[in-house]
C-alpha cells in the first residue's frame, strides 16, 4: 500500500503549507525504469511519460526521439506510438529519450542471450490459455468443467490441468504425433466447432508458442521454472486529462532474477469503469472525472493501478479551508488534486443531532439541543464530543456493532450466551479496555459459556475454515473464502494461506455442559485440518507470514491472538479504525469495510495508515479514534449530496438504522418501546442478539447475524418500511398514547407556536422556519373541539415523523 | 397515499422542505401533485429498475423455450427412430413369411449358409437374422466350425418364440402383470416390455434360465413363488418357457436360430481348454503400405490382442500397427480419417474395428477383416473421434461411443442402428457379451450400462466406480464381466444378476486399461504407470515395477505370464510376471517398413 503512495503527491500536484510538501514529478520518465533482458528472444514494451501542465501526465513516445547508448546490446524498434528493445547481445548499456527539450534516461540491463528458452508450460501456455479466457469461471474454469473438460480456476492447480491437458481421455487434447491436429489448438482456433468460440486463432502467436510447446514434447516444466514472485504495473500512477488514453505494461519478476513484460497475458478490471476504462491490450482511457483502481492480474498475482482523471488544466483555485488534524489533511489534499470545493460547516443544531445519533444511537433531547446551541464558548463541540463518549449508550452502541459481526444471536449461543457476550463487551467499551486486549480475550476463551462471556466467540462458528474466515472478516476485514477451494482470483491468497490459517482453530473443542444449554469452549490440544487439494496436514502458518513457531502442547489461539493483534500485522489496527470511520461516514476508507484487498484500495490510504498509528498510540482505546474524527472539520462539514462519495467533500445523508429510528420515534412521540426483558426506557442497541421479535427492526434491516458480512445489515428501502410508517401501529399507538409528548403538550394547553417548536426541536433538532410555521398554523385550522385540535395536531406528528427531514441522519 | 409514503422513504435527498402537511383526504391531490414534481427521478429509477428486471425475465423465458423446443426436437427425433425399428421388424417378418412360403429349401439353415461375406449377400437383412454370418475364409482358420454350427443347430428342432410362450404367460400372469396394473413393475403382454424387465430389474437373462428371475420364481426356485396364490405351472408349460429363454427368449424364431448359432460359435470358440480352441486367424497378403513416422510418437492409446491368435494391434498415424505376440512387426493396415482412436477385435478374432474420424468434428468405425486386411465397412455418424468402439463379427453388430453420451450399436451389413443406449457422461468403454446379447458401455460417471442389443432396451446399470469407466472385459463364457476404473479399481460383476462379485484397489491412480488372458488372467495398467495381474477370482499374481509414465493400455503376449502395455510418450513396456520389464519405442521394431 505504501508503494503506492508517491503518486497522491503526484496527482495532488499543489503543496499544502507545512508537512505536505509535493514532490514535482520529473518533466519526462520511461516507464518501467529499468529495462532487463533476459534470453535471446526477450523483449520488453517502454512508454516515454512527459508532464504537462496542471500536473497531467501524457504519453509522448510517439514523438519522444529514442536511442541507445551505447548501441548494439539490442535492437531497438520504434513504431508510431510503440517502442520495443529485444535482445542482440549480454551488456549494460542506457536508453536515452528526449522530447520537447528534456531528457530521460533509464538502464538497459542485457543476459542470457546465449539461450533460447523453450515455451514453458507455467509460464507460456498456461497465462496464454488464461488471459484467453478458457479457464475462466463461466469456461472450463467451472468447478465441473465445461462439456466434460474441466481446468483449474485461473490456472491454480497447474499441475492439475497439465495433467487433464496432456494426459486426460487417453490423451486426446494433444497429439504428440501430430500436433497441429490436437484438439486443444482446433478447438481454440475454432477449426471445429467450439461452443467457446475462436480464443487462440492460427495465425496468433499464442497459437503459436502453445503448438511449439506440444511440439517440444508438450512437458511440464513445474518445478523447474522459476517462480513469479511478483507483478508490477508501470506507471502505478497516472493523473489524467479526461478524453486521453495511456499504455500501462505490466512485468512480471521472477525467482531467478529475471522479468518479463506480460502486458500480453494481463488480465485487466477497473473498480470504476465510468471514470477510467482499461482495455485488454492494457490501454487505459480516462472517461470522466474521478479516480479508478485498475486491477492487473497475471499468473495468480495482481498489482494495481491508480488513475485519476480531471476535465482540463484550467487554473483552479481551493478556497481557503481549516485544517484541524490529520483528516482534514489528507482528505483536503485529495480533494485538492480533484478539484472539488469542500462543502461548509454544519450548524450547531445538525452537529448535535448528527453527533447524538452517531455516538449515541439517539435523538438529542430538546434540552440539550436547547442549551448547547445557546452556549457560547468556542471548544463547545469538543467539549460534547468528550462527554457523549463516556456515556453509557456509546458503549452500547459500540458493543451492538461488533456484537453484529460476531454473530451473537440466541441460534448459536442460547439466548443467555449472545446477552452474556453483548454485555461483556459493552463494558469493556465503558471502561476504555483497548480493542486488542478485548479481541485478545476473545481469541483465547475458555471455559464455559455462562460463565466466561467471551468464549462465546467460538460459538459462532464451528468448523475450523469457518472460524477462520470468521476471524480474517471481523478482525482483519479479509474475505479468504475464495481460497477454500482454489486460489483467490483477484488477491495473492492461495489455498495453502488458507489452510494454513485454518490450522490455528483446528483444536479448538466444545460440548454441550450438562445443564444442556451452555457450552464448555476448550483447548483439545489435538487436531489437524488438511488441505483440500493435497489433503495434507497444514501446520499454522500466519496469513502472508511465515509459519508460526509453536512450542508442543501451546494453544494454537494464543499464538494467533498475539500475531493478530500485535505490530507485525498490517491489516487490524487499519480495520479497527476503517470500521470506526465508516460507522462515523456511512462509508469506509476502504468500502466494504470488510473487503480489504489490493483491487479494492483505500479512497485515502495515507489517512488509514495514520488513523491506525492513532489507534496505537492511544493504546487501542477506539474512543481516541471517535474525537479525533469527530472532532474533525471533515466530519462536521454540512452535507452535500452531489460530491463523490469516496472524496468526503461534504456529510453523505444516510436513513437511520432500525435501532436509532425506532428510539428516535419514542424520542419524539415521547412513548418508550417496551423490549421483552429489557427495562422501559432501555434503547433498541441494548437488544442482545437478533432473535428479539421486534417487526419495526426487522423491517429496518437488522442482521439476522447469519453471517460475518458487514452486508448483513440492509439499508436498502422497501415499501413495506413505507407502508408501516404510514399506517403501522408504532406510529398510530404512540401518537395516541395518553402519556405521550403531544397529550403532555395539549394538557398544559401550551401555545401553537410553542408546540411546534417543541416538536421540531424534538425531531429535527432545530425550531421550524417561518414558512414552516406559517403553513403548518394554518393547516391547523380552527379547530372546533379538543378531540378534532388533538386529531389535527395527531396528522402533524406524524407528518414529521414521514419527513426525510427526520428519517435521515445529516 | 401508498405512493406518497413510499417516495418519503426512497428519496435520499436532503435539505428539500420536509413533507409537513397532515395527510387528510382533501389535501390528497395537492400532496400527490407536489410529489409528482418532487419525486420523477425516484420513479424515473424504480421504473428502469422494474424494466430491467421484465427484461431479465424475458430472456430467461425465451431461453426455457429454445431448451423446450430442442427437447420436443429430440423427442421427435426419438419417436422416429422407434418408427424405423418397428418399420424393419415388420420388414423382417414379411420377409420371414415370404421365405417360409417358399417353402424349407428358402430358408436357410445354418449349415447351407452361403459363404460369402454377408455384405454382399443381396438381402443383406434376412442374411444376417436369418442365418449365423458366415466365417470368412481363414488362412489358417477353424475350417470346422461351419459343419460344427450345423449340427448343433440341427439339434435344437423345436423352435420357441414370443409367439408359442404369449398365451401361456397371457393366461397365467397376465392379470396382474398388465400395463395398467404392472405389480413389481412388470408387464408380460408384449414381448419388449416383458424384456425390459421389472422394477427390480432384468426378469429374463436370454439363454440362461437358471439366472433368470421370471423362471425362478414360476419354477418354485425362489420366492416369490409364481404365479401368486395359484397353481404352479404345468410341467409342459415350464419346459415351454424353458426351451424360450434358453435359445434366447427370442421374439422370433430366427432369432433364435442366430441366437443358437451364435451360442454355439462361442462356446466352440472359448471352450474350456484355450489349447484345444481353434487358433482365429493372423493376416496374410497385407497391402505393402509404408509406416507413417511422426517426428514424434504418439500416445499409445489401445493395445489389442488376438482372442485366439498371436496378433497384436495398436493405432498409428493413420494406421494400424499389427504385431506378433512378441511384438515382431506384422504390417500396418490404413486407415480413413485423420485420427485413429481405440480398437478392438471381435470375441472370435476374425474382425478388428478401429475408431476414427476428426477430432472435435466427425467419427465413424472402421471394420477390417483380420485375415486378409480388408477393410469390412464403416460404420457411424459421430461428432468426434469415438472413445470407444466394439464389434461382434458373428451377429455382424459394430457399437461405438464417446462424447456424444451414448453407446449405439449398429449393423455393419448396412450401417442402421440397432441400438441407442443413452449415458450421462462420456462412454469410455465399450464390449459385447460373447454371444452378442448384451452391450456393456462404461461411462465418465461411473456407470456401467448393460444394453439388450435384440430388445433396444437399458437391461441394468452395474454400479460400483467411483468416478470414470476406463475399460470393460467379458469372460469368455460370458459369465462375468471386468471393470477398471478411475478409482483404481478392477471389479469382477455377474451380468446376469447385476451384482459386483469382487474388487480389487489395483492402481494408486486411475485404472486405465484392462485385458483377459488365458486361464481367465487379468491384467490392468493405470496412471501410477503399474501393470497389475490377477487371476478371473480377484487374486493379486503380480505387479510391474513403475513405467513412470501413464500406461493406458494393457494386452497379454504369448503367454499369461507375458504383458505389454502402452504409455502416454508412445512407448511399450514389456513385463514378465516374476521376469524383467523392458521398455520399447513401439515404432523401433517397424523401422525399415514392410
Amino acid at each position: 500500500m505504501n508503494r503506492l503512495l508517491p503518486r497522491l503527491w503526484r496527482a495532488v500536484g499543489l503543496a499544502l503549507a507545512g508537512t505536505l510538501a509535493a514532490q514535482t514529478p520529473p518533466p519526462l520518465r520511461i516507464e518501467p525504469p529499468v529495462l532487463q533482458l533476459d534470453s535471446a528472444t526477450d523483449a520488453v514494451f517502454f512508454t516515454v511519460l512527459a508532464n504537462a501542465p496542471g500536473g497531467f501526465i501524457v504519453d509522448v513516445t510517439g514523438t519522444a526521439t529514442a536511442t541507445l547508448q551505447p548501441a548494439g546490446l539490442a535492437t531497438l524498434h520504434h513504431d508510431g506510438a510503440l517502442a520495443r528493445l529485444s535482445a542482440t547481445a549480454d551488456g549494460q548499456a542506457e536508453l536515452v529519450v528526449t522530447h520537447g527539450g528534456h531528457t530521460a534516461r533509464a538502464a538497459v540491463v542485457v543476459r542470457g542471450t546465449a539461450t533460447t528458452p523453450a515455451p514453458s508450460f507455467r509460464h507460456d501456455v498456461l497465462p496464454i490459455l488464461t488471459h484467453a479466457g478458457c479457464n475462466a469461471g463461466s469456461c472450463h474454469g467451472a468447478a465441473v468443467g465445461k462439456n466434460g473438460f474441466a481446468l483449474s480456476l485461473f490456472a491454480y492447480d497447474p499441475a492439475s490441468d497439465h495433467r487433464v491437458l496432456t494426459r486426460e481421455l487417453r490423451g486426446r487434447r494433444v497429439d504428440l504425433a501430430a500436433p497441429g491436429d490436437s484438439l486443444l489448438l482446433q478447438k481454440a482456433a475454432a477449426v471445429v466447432p467450439h461452443q467457446g468460440g475462436k480464443r487462440l486463432p492460427l495465425d496468433g502467436d499464442d497459437h503459436r508458442r502453445v503448438l511449439a510447446w506440444i511440439q517440444g514434447g508438450a512437458v511440464d516444466d513445474g518445478d523447474l521454472a522459476p517462480a513469479l514472485r511478483q507483478v508490477t504495473v508501470h506507471p502505478a500512477d497516472a493523473l489524467l486529462q479526461r478524453g486521453r488514453a495511456l499504455p500501462l505494461r505490466v512485468l512480471a519478476h521472477y525467482a531467478d532474477g529475471s522479468d518479463r513484460d506480460v502486458t500480453a497475458w494481463t488480465l485487466w478490471s477497473s473498480n470504476d469503469d465510468g471514470a477510467v476504462a482499461v482495455d485488454a491490450a492494457g490501454l487505459a482511457t480516462a472517461k470522466a472525472r474521478g479516480e479508478a483502481a485498475l486491477l492487473a492480474r497475471f499468473g495468480g498475482q495482481v498489482a494495481v493501478a491508480v488513475v485519476q482523471v480531471l476535465d482540463d488544466d484550467t487554473p483552479w483555485s481551493w478556497p481557503a479551508t481549516e485544517a484541524r488534524n490529520l483528516v482534514d489533511h489528507h482528505v483536503q489534499a485529495k480533494l485538492q488534486g480533484a478539484r472539488v470545493a469542500p462543502a461548509a460547516l454544519a450548524d450547531d443544531a445538525t452537529f448535535v443531532r448528527r453527533l447524538h445519533l452517531d455516538l449515541l444511537g439517539v435523538l438529542p433531547s430538546v434540552d440539550t439541543v436547547r442549551s448547547f446551541v445557546a452556549e457560547a464558548a468556542a471548544d463547545k463541540r469538543d467539549r460534547l464530543i468528550d462527554e457523549l463518549l463516556r456515556r453509557p449508550e456509546w458503549a452500547s452502541r459500540e458493543a451492538m456493532a461488533w456484537a453484529e459481526g460476531l454473530r451473537a444471536e440466541a441460534e448459536r449461543m442460547e439466548p443467555k450466551g449472545a446477552a452474556l457476550l453483548t454485555a461483556w463487551l459493552r463494558e469493556a467499551f465503558a471502561a476504555g479496555r483497548p480493542i486488542d486486549a478485548i479481541v485478545r480475550d476473545l481469541l483465547v476463551a475458555d471455559g464455559a459459556s455462562f460463565a466466561n462471556a467471551p468464549a462465546n466467540y467460538w460459538l459462532a462458528e464451528e468448523p475450523p475454515h469457518l472460524l477462520a474466515e470468521h476471524t480474517a472478516q471481523n478482525f482483519l476485514g479479509l474475505r479468504l473464502q475464495c481460497a477454500q477451494c482454489h486460489d483467490h482470483p483477484f488477491e495473492n491468497w492461495t489455498m495453502d494461506d488458507y489452510y494454513g490459517f485454518a490450522a490455528f482453530f483446528a483444536q479448538v473443542g466444545r460440548k454441550r455442559a450438562e445443564d444442556g444449554s451452555e457450552w464448555i469452549v476448550w483447548d483439545r490440544r489435538s487436531g489437524d485440518v488438511r488441505h483440500k487439494r493435497s489433503n495434507a496436514v497444514t501446520p499454522p502458518r500466519f496469513l502472508g507470514g511465515p509459519a508460526a513457531k509453536l512450542a508442543v502442547g501451546q494453544d494454537r489461539r494464543a499464538a494467533l491472538a498475539q500475531w493478530l493483534t500485535g505490530p507485525a500485522n498490517p491489516w487490524f489496527h487499519r480495520h479497527v479504525a476503517n470500521r470506526v470511520w465508516a460507522r462515523l461516514f456511512g462509508r469506509g476508507l476502504v468500502e466494504p469495510v470488510d473487503d480489504v484487498r489490493r483491487g479494492n484500495p483505500a479512497s485515502h490510504p495515507r489517512l488509514l495508515d495514520e488513523l491506525a498509528d492513532v489507534l496505537v498510540q492511544a493504546g487501542g482505546d477506539v474512543r481516541v479514534l471517535y474525537r479525533t474524527i469527530c472532532q474533525s472539520r471533515t466530519w462536521q462539514q454540512a452535507s452535500h449530496p452531489d460530491a463523490p462519495a469516496r472524496l468526503f467533500a461534504g456529510h453523505a445523508a444516510r436513513r437511520l438504522s432500525a435501532e436509532q429510528l425506532l428510539d428516535a420515534v419514542a424520542a419524539v412521540t415521547g412513548v418508550s418501546t417496551q423490549y421483552p426483558g429489557l427495562p422501559l426506557g432501555a434503547p433498541a442497541s441494548a437488544i442482545a442478539g437478533s432473535r428479539l421479535d421486534v417487526r419495526f427492526l426487522e423491517l429496518f434491516g437488522r442482521p439476522a447475524r447469519q453471517s460475518a458480512c458487514s452486508c448483513d445489515r440492509r439499508d436498502e428501502p422497501t415499501l413495506g418500511q413505507a407502508l408501516h410508517l404510514v399506517n403501522g401501529d408504532t406510529l398510530a399507538t404512540k401518537l395516541a398514547h395518553r402519556d405521550g409528548r403531544l397529550q403532555r403538550l395539549l394538557a398544559a394547553k401550551t401555545p401553537a407556536p410553542a408546540m411546534l417548536d417543541e416538536l421540531f426541536l424534538a425531531a429535527y433538532a432545530r425550531p421550524p422556519r417561518a414558512e414552516e410555521t406559517t403553513a403548518l398554523l394554518a393547516s391547523l385550522g380552527e379547530a372546533k373541539d379538543d378531540a378534532a385540535t388533538r386529531a389535527a395536531w395527531q396528522d402533524v406528528f406524524w407528518a414529521v415523523l414521514n419527513s426525510r427531514e427526520f428519517l435521515f441522519q445529516h | 397515499m401508498l405512493r406518497f409514503a413510499f417516495a418519503t422513504v426512497v428519496l435520499s435527498l436532503v435539505g428539500l422542505p420536509a413533507q409537513t402537511a397532515p395527510p387528510d383526504a382533501a389535501r390528497l391531490p395537492a400532496l400527490l401533485q407536489e410529489l409528482g414534481q418532487l419525486d420523477a427521478r425516484v420513479w424515473a429509477a424504480r421504473c428502469e429498475a422494474l424494466e430491467q428486471a421484465a427484461r431479465a425475465q424475458e430472456t430467461l423465458a425465451a431461453q426455457r423455450r429454445s431448451e423446450a423446443a430442442k427437447l420436443l426436437e429430440q423427442a421427435a427425433a426419438a419417436e422416429a427412430a422407434a418408427k424405423r425399428c418397428r418399420d424393419e421388424i415388420a420388414q423382417l417378418r414379411d420377409l420371414e413369411k415370404l421365405l417360409r412360403g417358399r417353402g424349407p429349401s428358402a430358408l436357410p439353415t445354418p449349415g447351407e449358409a452361403p459363404t460369402q461375406p454377408a455384405a454382399k449377400t443381396p438381402a443383406p437383412a434376412a442374411a444376417m437374422v436369418a442365418a449365423p454370418p458366415s466365417p470368412p475364409t481363414p488362412s489358417r482358420g477353424p475350417a470346422a466350425a461351419a459343419p460344427a454350427v450345423a449340427t448343433a443347430a440341427d439339434a435344437s428342432p423345436q423352435l420357441v418364440d414370443w409367439a408359442a410362450v404369449e398365451p401361456l404367460l397371457q393366461d397365467r400372469c397376465s392379470a396382474c402383470h398388465e400395463p395398467n396394473d404392472k405389480k413389481g413393475g412388470l408387464d408380460v403382454t408384449s414381448f419388449a416390455a416383458l424384456r425390459q424387465g421389472g422394477s427390480s430389474g432384468r426378469t429374463l437373462a436370454p439363454g440362461e434360465p437358471e439366472q433368470s428371475r421370471l423362471w425362478r420364481m414360476v419354477a418354485q426356485l425362489e420366492t416369490p413363488f409364481m404365479p401368486k396364490g395359484e397353481e404352479p405351472l404345468g410341467k409342459d408349460q415350464l419346459a415351454l418357457l424353458h426351451t424360450w429363454i434358453e435359445q434366447g427368449a427370442a421374439e422370433t424364431k430366427a432369432q433364435a436360430r442366430a441366437f443358437l448359432a451364435a451360442r454355439h460359435a462361442a462356446a466352440k470358440e472359448a471352450g474350456p481348454d484355450d489349447a484345444k480352441a481353434g487358433p482365429g486367424p493372423v493376416p496374410h497378403d497385407l497391402p505393402a503400405v509404408p509406416l507413417q513416422r511422426p517426428a514424434r510418437p504418439g500416445a499409445v492409446k489401445a493395445l489389442a490382442r488376438s482372442p485366439n491368435a498371436a496378433l497384436l494391434a495398436m493405432p498409428g498415424l493413420q494406421q494400424v500397427l499389427l504385431f506378433d505376440a512378441t511384438l515382431q512387426p506384422l504390417g500396418v493396415l490404413p486407415v480413413e480419417g485423420p485420427a485413429v482412436g481405440p480398437l478392438a477385435f471381435a470375441h472370435d478374432g476374425r474382425q478388428l474395428v478401429v475408431a476414427t474420424g476428426q477430432p472435435g468434428r466427425s467419427g465413424q468405425a472402421q471394420v477390417f477383416d483380420v485375415a486378409t486386411g480388408r477393410p469390412l465397412g464403416r460404420v457411424g455418424n459421430e461428432r468426434d473421434v469415438p472413445l470407444a468402439v466394439a464389434v461382434h463379427g458373428t451377429l455382424g453388430f459394430v457399437a461405438l461411443g464417446g462424447a456424444g453420451k451414448h453407446a449405439n450399436v449398429h449393423r455393419l451389413a448396412d450401417g442402421q442402428t440397432v441400438l441407442h443406449g443413452a449415458h450421462d457422461d462420456f462412454v469410455l468403454a465399450l464390449q459385447f457379451s460373447p454371444d452378442g446379447t448384451l452391450l456393456a458401455a462404461g461411462d465418465r460417471g461411473g456407470d456401467v450400462r448393460l444394453w439388450d442389443t435384440a430388445g433396444g432396451g437399458l437391461l441394468e446399470t452395474l454400479r460400483g466406480h467411483r468416478g470414470a469407466v476406463h475399460a470393460i472385459a467379458f469372460a469368455r463364457n460370458g459369465a462375468r464381466l471386468f471393470t477398471a476404473g478411475a478409482d483404481g479399481t478392477v471389479r469382477a460383476f455377474d451380468p446376469a444378476q447385476g451384482k459386483e462379485v469382487w474388487k480389487q484397489a489395483a492402481h494408486a491412480g486411475e485404472a486405465l486399461g484392462l485385458a483377459l488372458g488365458p486361464d481367465g488372467r487379468l491384467a490392468s495398467c493405470g496412471s501410477d504407470g503399474l501393470i497389475v495381474v490377477h487371476d478371473a477370482a480377484g487374486k493379486l499374481l503380480g505387479k510391474s515395477p513403475a513405467a513412470g509414465e501413464w500406461l493406458y493400455a494393457v494386452a497379454f503376449g504369448t503367454d499369461g505370464n507375458d504383458v505389454f502395455a502402452g504409455d502416454w510418450q508412445g512407448r511399450v513396456h514389456h513385463f514378465v510376471l516374476g521376469g524383467k520389464q523392458k521398455v520399447m519405442d513401439a515404432t523401433t521394431p517397424l523401422r525399415g517398413g514392410t
